[in-house]
């Protein structure tokens, strides 16, 4: 039993997902018209099939029995479906066959009704769902997967290569036991190409900061770092640190500031720091300093960013 | 489920050999954590396949331990819940290993039942699969995955990595025409050296006579990785090369390919023009168990010397230096490096320039950036040609195969691959220079980056 509502209670948890979408095109329906014939109120429901086909029902009873919801979404056996309500919040209700619902009493206004009988699994990422039915679309997928619009979902094929679901694809689940869909960026530029003790050190430290790619270069970008005391004549710049490939087996050189840097009181410009560089859509100063003692294992950019405070400190004209 | 075999690395078949003594006699039990190379298209056979290697290897606390025979052990499994967070956490398959300490290397029907059940619950946290190992008394291990719940394959295929290198399960008779060398290594050995698949980083002076080498001693997959055309001043060294062939502008792969099918000795020699190192060598070289190195740039010295610690294969690099001193007076060294779990790495040997690694990388791939840092003085410059003579460059070639022959026979005693040898010409002698590995090195003494496998970015460093 305990597998079965485990089942049931994904089941309900990506329907639940795909149905807000449509919650939110079907918002604000009436929900008590008059009946023409009797002068009494009417209770109206929209109930979907297994397609997510919307039809709208009227009850004269607000309390309706399970078995009607599936009956009128002409579900058939019965008692191999199951309705689902949707609540205002999204959330979603069963109701069981002979269960008499007030659905005045949790503002329901939508149902789905689906078979109840198997459900087909999958997984997307390392996500384990289900899925009530044998068919389901790429849009319903990427719906159920969260995934933003700069991400594409593949479905992997064994011993062949991966194939990228389209919207309009339509993937039959019931083909070969689970199916796998793994989700990737479209596109990457920048990002987390940087290795993993350099992401710690500068998460752990504080530091705003950009990875930018251009053409075969990589480069990172401290954001506002504070600069000594009146010494420029500017608080804060951007700091670039262009990361050789073989990084962090191979050192970094020097180091490029943004906006150029001048000393306050004189304006004149540090020694060795004339020369202009572009990189990443902005102009850089190149501050030349080397230093090619490096300990591969040991230093990283904590090394670097040293080396640039310390220049920094240390500058003059 | 793609094809996969296993790489297991000699720190961790000590561990799971320890299990056995700890023993006594009684089965012991102990976790693995193994790091996952996925090959997208194997090179000589264009399928997928997936490496496991051995990363990590989790005593069993006596705490844990509840009862233990000679035919069975019984321990709590609260540790597997926490070995199965760990591998999800890193990527990695998680393991278990037991010990047979009166039989053989063969699951029992008991182990079927026990692993199916944790197999399950590996399934259900996501986990690609669980590898199983036992060992037998004798060393002997056999290795599965259950890639399903309710199925294990058998890891038949498997690479020992350390000073001694050996594959497991390998089928099939020697060639014919090996028939003067299994008179020497016998049979046995002469078919590990023909299981090898083989990479060769390089096909300059020392990959060309390298090549060759690996064909006669019945090689039957190689992979060669080089960009090169071939020039005039390459012929005084280049094995295979031909005057017609510069004239030709051949690269260099074309004439060692040219080689290989003219001596119809069945080897399949894959090409892949680019620099090892370059993105679209990453496939191939994880497909590969050994590979020598014959670069004569450091930055492809420096890649590889990070890809065998992450990916566990071994990498034995060639490095050659000539020069006149004085007048009448040489130097004239060639060195081999192992680079195998144990050994210190080129970077703690001093036996690379990381300098040098970062302006040959922006030269090939920066040309203007490179220029212009060039005419600032601000890089050391490629400067002139090295001398090179075909002897030397030759010999150097054969002192690497032999590494990997007292590798794989044992030929040169129980202990296998020296870590580094040198051998000086001008002074007709060889120095076995000690090398210490430094503190937490990446590429030699972290614990975290052996057999790692894939990891994003790839090996942890810029590319």
């Amino acid at each position: 039993m305990k597998n079965i509502d485990a089942n049931l209670n994904s089941m309900f948890f990506i329907t639940l997902r795909v149905v807000q979408t449509i919650s939110l095109m079907m918002a604000k329906e009436g929900i008590q018209p008059m009946n023409k014939h009797t002068g009494k109120m009417t209770f109206r429901v929209r109930i979907a099939d297994e397609n997510l086909n919307f039809k709208d029902h009227a009850f004269d009873d607000p309390k309706v029995l399970g078995r009607q919801l599936i009956e009128a979404a002409g579900g058939h056996p019965v008692d191999e479906h199951v309705a689902i309500a949707i609540l205002p919040n999204g959330d979603f209700e069963d109701i069981r066959l002979d269960e008499s619902y007030d659905l005045r009493g949790r503002g329901v206004e939508k149902v789905l009704v689906a078979r109840s009988d198997r459900s087909f699994k999958f997984k997307i990422d390392d996500a384990d769902l289900e899925w009530p039915r044998a068919c389901i679309s790429g849009f319903v997928l990427r719906k159920l997967a969260k995934l933003p619009p700069n991400y594409n979902l593949w479905q992997e094929i064994p011993g062949q290569h991966d194939k990228k679901i389209t919207d309009t694809d339509v993937i039959n689940l019931a083909d070969a036991g689970v199916e796998r869909f793994v989700s990737l960026i479209d596109q990457t530029t920048e990002g987390d190409a940087l290795p993993s003790k350099d992401q710690t050190y500068l998460s752990g430290h504080g530091y705003e900061f950009e990875v930018v790619t251009e053409g075969v270069n990589t480069g990172i970008v401290l954001k506002g770092l504070p600069l000594p005391d009146g010494k420029y004549e500017h608080t804060a710049a951007d700091v670039l640190i262009l990361l050789p490939r073989g990084y962090p087996d191979c050192p970094p050189d020097m180091f490029y500031v943004a906006p150029k840097l001048t000393l306050a009181g004189t304006g004149q410009v540090p020694k060795a720091c004339t020369v202009e560089h572009r990189f990443g859509g902005r102009v850089w100063q190149r501050w030349s300093r080397h230093n090619n003692a490096w300990r591969p294992g040991i230093d990283g950019l904590q090394t670097m960013v040293a080396r640039v405070q310390t220049a920094l400190a240390e500058a003059q004209a | 489920m793609r094809a996969s075999d296993l790489i297991l690395l000699g720190p961790h078949r000590s561990q799971i050999r320890s299990l056995l003594t700890a023993g006594a006699g009684s089965e012991r039990s102990a976790y693995m954590l193994f790091g996952i190379a996925d090959i997208e298209a194997d090179p000589w056979t264009n399928q997928p396949r997936r490496r496991l290697v051995s990363h990590r290897f989790h005593a069993i606390g006596d705490d844990d331990l509840i009862s233990a025979s000679a035919r069975h052990v019984t321990w709590q499994t609260d540790g597997f819940m926490r070995l199965l967070n760990e591998a999800k956490a890193n990527g990695l398959i998680p393991a278990l290993v037991h010990t047979h300490p009166k039989g053989h290397a063969k699951f029992s029907e008991q182990d079927n039942r026990n692993e199916a059940e944790l197999a399950r619950t590996a399934a259900l946290k996501g986990m690609p699969g669980l590898i199983s190992v036992v060992i037998a008394g004798n060393g002997d291990i056999a290795a599965r995955i259950w890639a399903q719940a309710d199925k294990a394959e058998g890891l038949g295929r498997i690479l020992h990595v350390g000073p001694r290198l050996q594959i497991s399960g390998l089928k099939g008779t020697p060639a014919d025409f090996l028939d003067r060398q299994v008179r020497l290594f016998g049979k046995e050995a002469t078919r590990q050296l023909s299981g090898f698949r083989c990479g060769v980083a390089g096909g300059g002076a020392t990959g060309s006579a390298l090549l060759p080498l690996l064909l006669r001693l019945g090689v039957q997959e190689a992979v060669q990785f080089d960009k090169d055309i071939i020039d005039e001043t390459n012929l005084n060294r280049l094995h295979g090369g031909r005057r017609s062939d510069v004239d030709a502008k051949l690269p260099k792969t074309a004439i060692h390919t040219r080689t290989v099918e003219d001596s119809g000795l069945g080897m399949t020699l894959v090409s892949v023009d680019a620099w090892a190192g370059h993105p679209a060598t990453w496939d191939a070289l994880k497909a590969c168990d050994v590979i020598f190195c014959c670069t004569d740039d450091h930055a492809g010295r420096l890649f590889l010397n990070r890809f065998a610690r992450f990916y566990g294969i071994p990498v034995i690099d060639v490095g050659l230096a000539m020069q006149r001193r004085t007048g009448a007076a040489y130097d004239l060294f060639a060195r081999v490096s192992t680079l195998v779990p144990g050994h210190p790495c080129l970077l703690c040997g001093g036996y690379l320039d990381p300098r040098r690694a970062r302006e040959e990388s922006m030269r090939r791939n920066d040309p203007d950036a490179y220029d212009r840092l060039k005419e600032e003085a601000y890089v050391l410059g490629e400067g002139d040609p090295s001398p090179a003579v075909v002897t030397f460059t030759t010999e150097a070639a054969t002192m690497a195969v032999n590494e990997w022959l007292a590798g794989v026979t044992g030929l040169a005693g129980e202990a296998g691959m020296l870590p580094t040898r040198i051998r000086r010409f001008h002074a007709r002698d060889e120095r076995r220079p000690f090398v210490e590995p430094r503190p937490d090195c990446p590429c030699c003494n972290q614990a975290a980056t052996l057999g790692r496998g894939d990891v994003y970015p790839f090996l942890d460093m810029v590319t």
